[in-house]
């Protein structure tokens, strides 16, 4: 009987999931194990020659800029990611609550993360600009005497980005929040107050434990995404000024498509898989500790 | 049983739309692929050009690509890679060396030969010579020019300066000329906040300038880098003080992208590539401008001479008809279109360029002799195929010049170390 | 505290949070502020300094202009067509998938969840070309098939992570309760887990939407027909090989590129007002 159900739940599990399996197989699988076979050839775009570990070698040995991308990303990561989290969170709750205009609010919050790239580059441009731009007239205004150059200062053009980053707080990642928010189904608030439970009391016991399947999504999701950031870098900065704003992903783009240095670009591409897998791996393992699923499969 | 019908049209529609349909060819037609870049006006005028020779071509068809400038070595690249690439594209001559190299392209010397419609005698030297790699002919030049100055007649005129054109004629266009305008016609406010700018310069002013002060920053092959000598440290030092001892130029945090730019008003003179005439001419509304050629330094007046070429596809299916295209796309009727009405470039025939319709012209620019003295003066950059092996490095180095952390002469002793070190390294 | 005291204090904490919604607001909508009003402004002026606010003299005729210059209309009729197709065919294969990953066990469920992951992992830029030569080899270059097939194979894992996450919260006695009744497996994903995850799918078609109608990069590759361009390749001519861009021009077309996922956005907030949390103000 044991037996049966089990294979039924094997045979369901897998029709389910096959949509995404066929997929993979079809186009996802091929083209990553060529990028790992590129990965150990020198490829120009016209020739393919194999030379074992020499990318790899020269990567983590030889290159300067390797580090430098990579120091630059993860410095990134470390500052945006509780940043943005935190900041969505907050969001989520305060728009969560029965105010006047709430789909306005929520509106105004989520357009800026909508703005195309291009328009938003120009426009933080001007924002960060060291004499007009409306940061530094407020700084000056609030008493600092000598704001900093922002994205002309290889010191703070990192830190212009990151807060730039800080723009999107009001965008996908607050709406992952407020649907989990309002996922919570009432009667958990409803018992909690019964018991005597208080604001901060619901929000501790009840709020924050049902939402941590969501809170884990972001913040995997997020350090993922913090890891590839590009765009930014890419119209704006350019990697500049000296590098300062090189991040990983543009250093393999150059790479790939300006140097034609495919293999190069391949081999880099599986140093950041594997960085990115180890820290995946490990929140998934420290997840059991405090991620609360409620309806986990036993 | 609705909700089946409803799938079934979804279907239905979604296989028509998705599936590929090849246009039905009628026969004796032959479809070209072409591929350029531009903005919509730039489209508007290949669409142009397209259709006068469909008109002289009845039986082929060209069929236009259109990408986005910014992205269109990347979509170029993955054509290439996958051996999809359009029978006709466009290809800026930095990344030419590199794509010859790569044997992308369809060597045209034999079409040449064959065709005695062409002849390499009508057009300039530096024209020709661009399109050859290890001995061959490649390509036609297209968007071709020199880099020359623009700069602003009224202002010149209100700050009771000589044009420089006048000056220009009189052989007296200096670089101390120059520097003397820039600083008479940078006009700051009583506020502090500067009004308009006298020059703005762009990285790339490096070359003009080491070489007019007799430096060199490459060697002439590409080979070396041989930066830190005496007139390409000058060079280097002048671009330095331009900003930040006699403040002329915008620091990138005064000039955020644009807030002072020519067509605004706001500079004065603008140092920029041939091409750039026709959003100048889209954009200027309310002052009169005109171009003059690069001021001349102790060594001399040498402005930088590049072009693009328009190539055929090795492995085009086409070949014939792509000739025709190419050669269509630099004969006497399409540059007068591109380079006399339109101004795109500076036209690459000798003929066109000594004829009235091209010197003259209703709208500015109007001084267009300037251009046909380019040709004499003018120096190609070294670009080879390691071209984009060493930019990162000198840029690098440069930003940090202009922002005042490197002198001159470290600058370029840094940047010609780093340089020859990654030169001497096999490339890639 | 008094019973005066205790509403004087809820009062002074809902101005406070008004205050600080609206404040935050307004901050968070000057970058947008100045977008539209560049759009009404000329390409001379756009970046005056002091920032004149009102254009004068405004040009509304940018929106004319932006939509005219290039065929948008085809664009937008392409873009729609891709975007409708995509965004169905991932909100559903992506709960179904979702639905495998969080309901069932099997052997190897975790490690393919795990590679599921590790799909995200690789940047896109070395998988290009060898995905490119899939579809070349199935002929399907400059067709829209590159850019609507694969929503319908799970449409990435993002969405089928997060649709996991949301369904791993949903508890099982209701799968229990329905299965006694006879209900299948499939019928408990219609009639049970997808309701009950409305905001969550919701979430999935915003995402899906937004990100099928900015899409760049598969458009760029894929499709080489002038008649078949999306907006998002549209919007980047606006801004020719110098890098120069006709700002107002791009601004005016980027604000009516961004209309249809505010109207989205706008309508979808219905269903993410009945779970508003009864700590609210109004109590």
């Amino acid at each position: 009987m044991r037996r049966g159900i089990e294979r039924r739940q094997a045979f369901w599990g897998f029709l389910f999931i096959t949509p995404w399996l066929a997929g993979f197989l079809l186009f996802t699988l091929g083209p990553m194990l060529a990028s790992l076979a590129l990965s150990f050839c020198r490829y120009d775009m016209a020739r393919l020659q194999f030379v074992g570990a020499a990318n790899y070698e020269r990567l983590l040995t030889r290159d300067p800029l390797f580090w430098r991308a990579l120091w630059n990303t993860a410095t990134y990561t470390l500052f945006a990611v509780p940043l943005g989290l935190t900041g969505s969170l907050l969001l989520a709750l305060l728009l969560n609550r029965n105010v006047r205009g709430l789909a306005l609010y929520r509106t105004l919050y989520y357009l800026p993360s909508l703005i195309p790239a291009v328009a938003t580059a120009l426009l933080w441009n001007w924002v960060f600009n060291a004499n007009f731009g409306i940061l530094n007239q407020a700084l000056r205004a609030a008493g600092m005497a000598r704001p900093p150059e922002w994205l002309q200062d290889p010191h703070w053009a990192l830190p212009a980005l990151i807060v730039m980053s800080l723009w999107g707080i009001g965008g996908g990642r607050m709406i992952i929040f407020l649907a989990g928010l309002q996922g919570i189904p009432q009667s958990y608030y409803e018992a909690a107050a019964i018991d005597g439970a208080g604001r901060w009391q619901k929000f501790r016991h009840v709020t924050l434990p049902m939402l941590t399947p969501i809170i884990f999504f972001n913040l995997v999701m997020g350090i993922i995404g913090s890891f590839q950031v590009f765009t930014a870098a890419y119209i704006m900065t350019g990697g500049g000024p000296a590098n300062a704003t090189l991040f990983y992903v543009l250093y393999l783009f150059r790479q790939a498509f300006e140097q034609l240095r495919m293999g190069y670009a391949s081999a880099m591409a599986w140093v950041l898989f594997l960085i990115l897998l180890g820290f995946t791996a490990i929140q998934f393992r420290q997840a059991r500790r405090w991620v609360y699923y409620e309806g986990e499969p036993q | 049983m609705k909700w089946a019908l409803g799938l079934l049209f979804v279907t239905a529609a979604a296989l028509w739309l998705f599936t590929a349909r090849p246009e039905p060819v009628p026969p004796g037609v032959t479809v070209l692929r072409y591929m350029a870049w531009g903005n919509p006006e730039q489209l508007a005028a290949e669409q142009e050009l397209i259709d006068e020779f469909t008109r002289r071509h009845p039986a082929i068809r060209v069929k236009l690509t259109l990408v986005p400038g910014s992205a269109y070595y990347q979509k170029l690249q993955v054509m290439l890679a996958s051996g999809t690439a359009p029978d006709v594209f466009r290809c800026d001559h930095y990344q030419f060396p590199a794509y010859a190299q790569r044997g992308y392209f369809l060597p045209l010397d034999e079409f040449v030969q064959r065709d005695p419609d062409f002849r390499y005698a009508d057009y300039f030297d530096q024209v020709i010579e661009e399109g050859r790699h290890a001995g061959r002919f490649y390509g036609v030049n297209t968007l071709f020019g020199a880099r020359v100055i623009y700069y602003n007649k009224d202002l010149f005129a209100r700050a009771g300066l000589t044009d420089p054109y006048v000056l220009y004629r009189r052989g007296e266009w200096t670089v101390e000329q120059f520097l003397d305008a820039a600083q008479r016609l940078t006009v700051t406010g009583h506020n502090g906040i500067v009004e308009q700018f006298g020059v703005l310069v762009h990285p790339l002013e490096v070359w003009t300038f080491a070489w007019g002060f007799g430096g060199e920053i490459l060697t002439p092959d590409g080979s070396r880098c041989v930066a830190d000598q005496p007139g390409t440290v000058q060079a280097l030092q002048f671009l330095r003080d331009l900003r930040h001892r006699w403040h002329v130029t915008p620091t990138p945090a005064e000039n955020a992208l644009s807030a002072y730019t020519f067509e605004s008003g706001r500079i004065a003179m603008v140092f920029d590539w041939a091409g750039a005439a026709p959003r100048y001419r889209q954009h200027i509304r309310n002052f009169d401008w005109d171009i003059v050629s690069i001021p001349s330094g102790p060594a001399g007046r040498h402005p930088m001479l590049k072009g693009n070429q328009l190539l055929i596809y090795r492995q085009t299916r086409a070949p014939e008809a792509a000739w025709q295209f190419l050669k269509f796309y630099v004969s006497r009727d399409a540059e007068a279109l591109l380079c006399g009405r339109l101004r795109r470039a500076m036209t690459t025939r000798r003929d066109l360029a000594a004829a009235e319709e091209y010197l003259r012209s209703d709208r500015p620019p109007r001084q267009n002799d300037v251009w046909i003295d380019q040709y004499a003066i003018g120096r190609p950059l070294p670009i080879t195929a390691r071209w984009s092996d060493w930019q990162a490095e000198w840029n690098r180095a440069f930003e940090l010049l202009m922002l005042n952390r490197l002198s001159p002469e470290e600058m370029a002793r840094e940047a010609a170390t780093r340089i020859n070190a990654i030169l001497a390294e096999e490339p890639y | 505290m008094s019973a005066n005291g205790r509403h004087a204090w809820r009062r002074l904490k809902a101005l406070a949070i008004y205050a600080l919604l609206t404040g935050g607001a307004v901050v968070f909508s000057i970058p947008l502020l100045w977008c539209v009003s560049a759009a009404f402004k000329d390409v001379q002026t756009v970046f005056r300094v002091p920032v004149q606010w009102i254009p004068r003299p405004a040009h509304p005729e940018n929106f004319r202009d932006a939509w005219r210059v290039l065929p948008f209309a085809r664009f937008v009729a392409n873009t729609l067509i891709v975007t409708g197709f995509a965004v169905v065919g991932q909100v559903l294969s992506a709960s179904l998938v979702a639905y495998g990953f969080a309901r069932f066990r099997f052997r190897g469920r975790n490690a393919l969840f795990m590679l599921l992951l590790s799909t995200m992992l690789l940047p896109a830029q070395v998988t290009m070309i060898p995905v490119f030569l899939i579809w070349r080899r199935l002929g399907l270059v400059d067709t829209f098939a590159p850019l609507v097939l694969p929503a319908y194979l799970g449409g990435g894992a993002f969405t089928i992570f997060l649709l996991r996450q949301f369904y791993l919260t949903l508890p099982r006695e209701l799968d229990e309760a329905a299965m006694l009744d006879g209900c299948s497996y499939f019928g408990i994903w219609r009639h049970i887990v997808l309701p009950l995850s409305r905001p969550a799918l919701i979430t999935v078609l915003l995402f899906s939407f937004l990100g099928h109608w900015d899409e760049f990069m598969g458009p760029l590759i894929y499709l080489h027909s002038p008649e078949k361009l999306t907006v998002s390749i549209g919007l980047r001519l606006f801004q020719d090989q110098y890098g120069q861009t006709n700002l107002p021009l791009l601004m005016a077309a980027s604000l009516l590129h961004i209309l249809p996922v505010v109207l989205i956005f706008l309508a979808g907030q219905r269903y993410f007002i009945k779970g508003i949390a009864m700590t609210g103000l109004k109590e």
